[in-house]
């Protein structure tokens, strides 16, 4: 071998480093198990034959549902995702290059009425992209909402917007959008909707979700509790989609509310992550069961946890935390923890001295842009290899991110 | 319940991160080459009994990989650039040599063609043979020897390695 060969070599150990996840042999077999079956003939069949059964159960009961789906494994891109849509207040929706932060388009809401104003966006796919419109009482200062309409536009492969159109079923009378999760197909979109006299941020007001079959506009509603006194309630905070659209989890603070003239009443426990299954069902969201108690493993006290995004596959989640973990009692930090729960965290990022903003994941749930702010005002940007790659439009305060 | 195939979860659990590696210098990103081994594991499992009983299985499940990802190189799609700047970063000094290794290497890589790619991997990263290299992309051994050195004279004259090779391997 020539002595540019084993410079080479050496260059290549250097370069690659240590695999950041280790693979195992289960995992393998169950992918390899539901290629099996995806193949098969017979499996798809039975499929088809299930859905109608439960289509028609659901019918017999009264129940809201969407048409079942045949295909449950759109390709999702691991692929950094080339563009993001940018929603800053005061400024137009931005679709940028990842790469050069150059702008590539505007968006604006279709929204022809006074006092239209964007609120949150998602992702479908890197290509199909979600962001609601919201009409106000009054142009300015804080109002409440008087509806809100959920649009779809794609990103074509130059950077521009295209295709804003309202989806089946998106528009929200009298309700105000806090957060939305889409399957990476596009098929379905859940939102936590709250009545829009309320601040998105209140926690104490009874949020519903409602997951919205795109195709169809057909809306499961998973409906809040009444705060009625000393009852615990589970209001949702943050809620996202498994690959396959089945389940939805959410993340939630357990509240109880006493009477105006009884004694206080106690909550145990502090955050978790709740999954309400089958999506498209709806029901009540007290009744979904703890998919992982976060103030337990964790040790959380408080609300730490600003943001839980569920893998696709829905075996981990990745967690926004401020401040209390480890030994960076004020630190920002991003961790992924299996859902089984008993495995220490995996620091995806962490800094030292850090505000948060936003927090929003790609389809594929690895790759994730962060807005946060240290003392010389906001940066945000996207975490590679555990640091901040920092995304324009610096130093402008950004409400959200996405792509 | 499907069983386990005798051996399996003892082959990846040893040779996991080593294929990691290699499908990290074929693709340059540590998502996509976790996808990549995980997709040859997959295919390799069914046919395993099989696989098992050749002198070496590991040089199935690095077809399968290369296959793979060949046909991944080829759908256009996936829009992927390697790009020798990462967008605007404040980098750190103690880290800065290794950023600059990973991205020259990986660009320089990416300069090949894909054949080219998959020779210099196997043959200089994992140290295979000629002959070995050749079971595993099925073909000729004079095929390897030539795709190697015309591979090796595009790295040679590529500018992003010269900084980090001496004068004399040149």
């Amino acid at each position: 071998m020539s002595e540019m060969v084993t410079q080479l070599r050496a260059l290549m150990s250097m370069a690659v480093g240590e695999p950041p996840r280790r693979i195992d042999a289960a995992a393998i077999r169950r992918r390899a198990v539901r290629r099996r079956l995806a193949a098969s003939a017979g499996a798809a069949a039975a499929v088809v034959l299930a859905g109608s059964i439960g289509g028609a159960f659901a019918a017999a009961h009264g129940v809201r549902t969407v048409h079942p789906r045949l295909s449950t494994t759109h390709p999702i891109s691991v692929a950094v995702p080339r563009y993001y849509v940018v929603r800053a207040t005061g400024a137009e929706t931005t679709v940028r290059a990842v790469a050069t932060g150059a702008v590539r388009d505007k968006v604006r809401c279709p929204w022809r009425a006074p006092n239209v104003a964007p609120g949150v966006v998602a992702a479908g796919d890197q290509q199909t992209f979600f962001l609601v419109c919201q009409k106000f009482a009054r142009p300015v200062g804080w109002a409440p909402v008087l509806e809100s309409r959920i649009y779809m536009f794609r990103i074509t492969a130059s950077g521009k917007a295209s295709g804003l159109v309202l989806v089946r079923g998106g528009s929200l009378v009298g309700l105000r959008v806090r957060a939305m999760a889409v399957t990476p197909d596009s098929s379905e979109v859940a939102v936590i909707v709250l009545p829009g006299r309320y601040q998105a941020f209140q926690i104490k007001i009874p949020a519903d979700v409602y997951v919205i079959n795109t195709s169809t506009g057909a809306r499961a509603v998973w409906h809040a509790a009444e705060p009625l006194p000393y009852r615990i309630v589970y209001y949702p905070q943050d809620i996202s989609l498994t690959g396959d659209g089945r389940e939805l989890a959410f993340l939630t603070m357990p509240q109880c509310f006493p009477s105006t003239t009884g004694p206080n009443c106690t909550v145990h426990g502090g955050q978790q992550l709740r999954v309400a299954s089958p999506a498209a069902h709806g029901g009540q969201l007290n009744n979904a069961p703890i998919l992982v108690k976060l103030y337990s493993i964790l040790r959380l006290s408080g609300m730490p946890v600003y943001d839980a995004v569920l893998s696709r596959d829905g075996s981990t989640m990745t967690l926004v935390i401020q401040g209390a973990v480890s030994a960076m009692p004020d630190s920002l930090a991003i961790i992924q923890i299996p859902t089984t729960g008993n495995v220490r965290p995996r620091y995806i990022y962490r800094s030292g001295d850090s505000g948060f903003t936003f927090f929003s994941a790609d389809p594929s749930v690895r790759h994730f842009l962060l807005g946060g702010s240290d003392n010389n005002g906001p940066v945000d940007g996207w975490i590679d290899h555990g640091r901040l790659i920092r995304l324009p439009p610096d130093p402008i305060t950004v409400d959200s991110m996405a792509w | 319940m499907v069983g386990e195939p005798e051996g399996f979860a003892q082959f990846v659990e040893a040779r996991e991160r080593a294929l990691q590696r290699t499908a990290w210098l074929l693709t340059g990103d540590w998502g996509l080459a976790e996808d990549l081994v995980q997709t040859a594991l997959v295919r390799s499992w069914p046919r395993w009994d099989r696989i098992r009983r050749r002198d070496d299985p590991e040089v199935y499940v690095r077809r399968a990989m290369f296959n793979t990802w060949a046909t991944w190189s080829r759908r256009r799609w996936r829009g992927e650039q390697a790009t020798e700047t990462l967008p605007d970063s404040p980098v750190l000094a103690d880290v800065a040599s290794d950023v600059a290794v990973r991205l020259a290497v990986r660009s320089a890589l990416a300069s090949l063609t894909p054949r080219q790619r998959a020779v210099v991997v196997l043959r200089v990263y994992d140290d295979l043979s000629e002959v070995q290299v050749a079971q595993v992309l099925g073909c000729a051994v004079g095929t390897v020897k030539s795709t190697m050195s015309q591979a090796l004279a595009k790295l040679r004259d590529d500018p992003r390695l010269a900084e980090f090779m001496g004068a004399d391997s040149r």
